[in-house]
């Protein structure tokens, strides 16, 4: 009974992992590059590497991004003002233009800017979606609707739950094997490495699934909403959030009140006894209307639950209209603590760091999953292939996409950034090509695969891979000398230096996997006795 | 000296053998599979929109909070009842215990619904 | 700000030696980090060593919520042991020695660790 229990859970554990494994891994690559998104952003945008942090008043700031935001848009339907952080040093300012009724909205109705916070001008950088694209990748794909894609990386996610949880119970020996990798022995090698990405990380898988489920579950497990609120998901969210919503504008015009004043009145309201205190982020709801209305949401304080605070004004009397105060109930806590675990909005540098590691983790605990399963099949093949007959075509199928996804993923995310710094700054639609880019190296790495899946091919794609990466840093000190590593070590902004150190790091790394499949093991280690395999094991120990 | 087991490693033919549904032939057996994966897939989802749908007016919190915490749970409800669906001894089995409380559920709902 | 990355390195190195403590326990890891020398003393010590492990591991979740607080402390800790896992389990792979020798630094480099926080 054990035994049947034990078997159908490897079952489920194999079928349910390999089906969705190619996009899993595309969605985990995608989520753990997310972790840096803004240094990413900061690395491709080789034209801000020269600006100092501002050491400016935020009240200062707020007005030079509302002369900006009156420049370009006076009447937009709201204004967004991001203040700069230690992440990210550049003034934002984001509005949403007004639509006349009845006219379907798109995304074209939304635009942002990035200023400079001491001159409040425009910062001239490089078209490029930065980070975003991988943050975007990550839940939303490419070249797809967003809903359908939701759904296609929902029902991917709910395979993982269900192989982590199957993957848990059949593994007998989790604490005997928990350190233990033993190199060059085929099969059983695979079925380590898949074993210690997955154990050492398997808190952080568990959580990564479970919370990355949460923050899309409204749309997969609506039927709370739907009793509840008869499926208006706007009053569920004011009602959670005590959100007022947002007025509607009057129609007459009207002056808006200091912006600047209000930032100082909001720091003059949150300051306790913590020392300072700063807005994270403004937004100003029809700005030059009789009905403006102002909110300030205070920057976190790195704990899991975010400060959550926020204050909102009359935008033309400059009167309090309403606050929130830090979350006191239980469940909306879980619920937030939930998502910036799952964001590592609260983590420091060191912590994202381990958060960096544990995805790589999972990619190669994906990774490795995919090729045991091949290596698995080759085996039962075995007389079969001897006997110089093809592999099955299921077989092939799983060793091709194996191939191109797993190999492919380190060149077509290289070239990303390869195609960062070479594509001319004038191009129409830049960062457009650089995200086709991505696609159409990967594209040509699964073509490759289908062609010839074997040994040499993943050797091929894996030096190409590890070289790409390696290169970057060469690549970037060429084409933008001032943003060289040699400079950014000493001079700084430290991120672009971490990312050059990083790709090469990878780079090494893909190397060094490509240098192993090189070195053919021959399969008759694995058919010696067993002391004998043990004794030679301690020789080289 | 440390002896080398198989660790958890299950090959597919075992995997047949030991397959809940034995004995029958491969033609029935594949079917009782993939009925065995729809129960996963689609009953246990609906078994799961259900139950955090009787959750949500059921939790003794604030209707933001009882909504909220049952679509929370309802991942872990949702992996329950699969893997209940793969260790239960049949097919049959298991789209019963997928159904029949979804049943339940669904009669209580529209109760609910009517009485509202 | 320089004295908690002092304590930062000391809540790695703790959870890495409660993790190289576990595996001394380990019939396979022993011979891995002994060179196999079957020694009365490694003997005993093998028995011993998984005890103390727990307290270090623990050591190292109070050092880590010290600093982070309950929650991000819990996390740190985690992040620790699982990092520290993977490097000790590369290490026992291609350089035991190195697992070893680490693992022997980690108890000095948590006392000087303490120490440099102390005077930072």
């Amino acid at each position: 009974m054990k035994d049947a229990f034990r078997a159908s859970m490897a079952w489920v554990h194999t079928w349910a992992g390999l089906l969705v494994c190619w996009v899993l891994l595309l969605i985990f690559a995608a989520g753990t590059a997310s972790y840096y998104r803004n240094e990413i952003t900061l690395w491709m945008q080789p034209e801000l590497h020269a600006i100092a942090p501002s050491q400016d008043s935020q009240a200062h700031m707020a007005e030079r991004a509302v002369i900006a935001l009156q420049q370009r848009a006076p009447d937009a339907k709201q204004w967004f003002i991001g203040f700069p952080n230690e992440r990210s040093q550049g003034l934002q300012i984001f509005w949403e233009d007004k639509l006349p009724p009845g006219v379907e909205p798109t995304r074209e109705r939304f635009h942002d800017v990035m200023l400079n916070p001491d001159t409040g001008l425009p910062l001239e950088v490089r078209e490029t979606k930065g980070g975003n694209f991988f943050y975007r990748l990550h839940f939303d794909l490419h070249y797809l609707p967003v809903t359908l894609a939701r759904w296609i990386v929902g029902f991917c996610a709910m395979f993982m739950l269900v192989a982590l949880v199957t993957g848990v119970i059949i593994h007998r020996r989790i604490f005997k094997d928990f350190f233990t990798f033993r190199p060059g022995k085929g099969q059983r090698s695979w079925l380590d490495a898949h074993n210690i990405t997955g154990v050492l990380a398997l808190p952080y898988h568990l959580m990564i699934t479970y919370t990355g489920l949460m923050l899309l579950m409204y749309l997969y497990m609506p039927t709370p909403i739907v009793v509840a609120y008869q499926g208006n998901n706007q009053a569920f969210f004011g009602e959670l959030f005590r959100e007022e919503p947002a007025p509607e504008p009057s129609g007459r015009p009207a002056t808006l009140t200091s912006i600047a004043g209000l930032v100082t009145e909001a720091q003059r309201i949150w300051q306790g006894a913590a020392g300072e205190v700063s807005v994270d982020h403004m937004h100003i709801n029809n700005p030059n209307d009789a009905a403006a209305s102002v909110s300030l949401d205070k920057a976190g304080d790195n704990g899991l639950i975010e400060s959550g605070m926020s204050l909102t004004f009359d935008g033309v009397s400059g009167k309090l209209l309403h606050e929130v105060d830090a979350e006191q109930r239980a469940v909306v806590q879980t619920a937030t603590a939930m998502r910036s675990l799952h964001e590592a909005n609260f983590a420091q540098p060191l912590l994202r760091a381990l958060f960096f590691i544990s995805g790589l983790g999972g990619c190669l605990m994906i990774a490795s999953g995919a090729v045991l399963w091949t290596v698995k099949k080759r085996q039962a093949q075995a007389k079969r292939l001897a006997s110089g007959l093809p592999p099955t075509w299921g077989l092939r199928l799983v060793e091709a996409l194996n191939l191109g996804a797993i190999a492919g993923l380190p060149i077509a995310f290289a070239t990303f950034f390869w195609a960062n710094r070479i594509l001319p700054v004038g191009l129409a639609a830049r960062d457009e090509w650089e995200i086709h880019s991505v696609f159409i190296a990967w594209a040509a790495v699964l073509l490759l695969a289908q062609w010839r899946p074997g040994r040499h091919m993943w050797q091929l794609m894996l030096w190409l891979g590890g070289l790409m990466w390696l290169a970057l840093p060469v690549l970037n000190a060429m084409l933008t000398p001032q943003s060289a590593l040699f400079t950014t070590v000493l001079h700084g902004p430290v991120a672009v230096a971490g990312f050059d150190i990083t790709a090469m790091l990878l780079g090494a790394a893909i190397c060094f996997a490509a240098w192993r499949t090189g070195k053919v093991r021959s399969p008759k280690l694995s058919a010696q006795p067993k002391h004998r395999r043990e004794l030679a094991e301690t020789e080289v120990a | 000296m440390q002896v080398y087991d198989e660790g958890n490693e299950v090959s597919d033919t075992e995997l047949a053998q030991r397959n809940p549904k034995s004995g029958t032939s491969g033609s029935s057996m594949r079917w009782a599979v993939f009925s065995r994966v729809m129960a996963a897939i689609v009953g246990a989802y609906v078994l799961t929109l259900l139950s955090i749908a009787v959750l949500a007016l059921v939790l003794p919190m604030s209707r933001a909070e009882s909504v909220l915490l049952s679509m929370l749970l309802s991942f872990l409800i949702y992996a329950c009842a699969v893997l209940w669906v793969f260790a239960t001894r049949s097919a049959w089995r298991a789209w019963c215990g997928m159904l029949l409380p979804s049943l339940l559920m669904a009669a209580g709902l529209g109760l609910w619904w009517s009485l509202k | 700000m320089m004295k908690s990355a002092w304590l930062y390195l000391a809540a790695f190195a703790l959870a890495y030696l409660g993790l190289a403590s576990l595996a001394y326990g380990m019939e396979r890891h022993h011979k891995q980090l002994t060179r196999a020398h079957a020694s009365a003393v490694l003997k005993a010590l093998k028995r011993v060593t998984p005890l103390a492990a727990w307290g270090w591991l623990l050591a190292a979740l109070y050092l880590a919520i010290s600093l982070e607080g309950a929650g991000p402390g819990s996390v740190l800790w985690l992040g620790n042991l699982t990092a520290g896992a993977m490097l000790l389990a590369l290490m026992l792979t291609y350089a035991p020695g190195l697992a070893r020798g680490l693992a022997m630094l980690s108890l000095p480099l948590i006392l000087l660790s303490m120490v440099g926080a102390y005077w930072a």
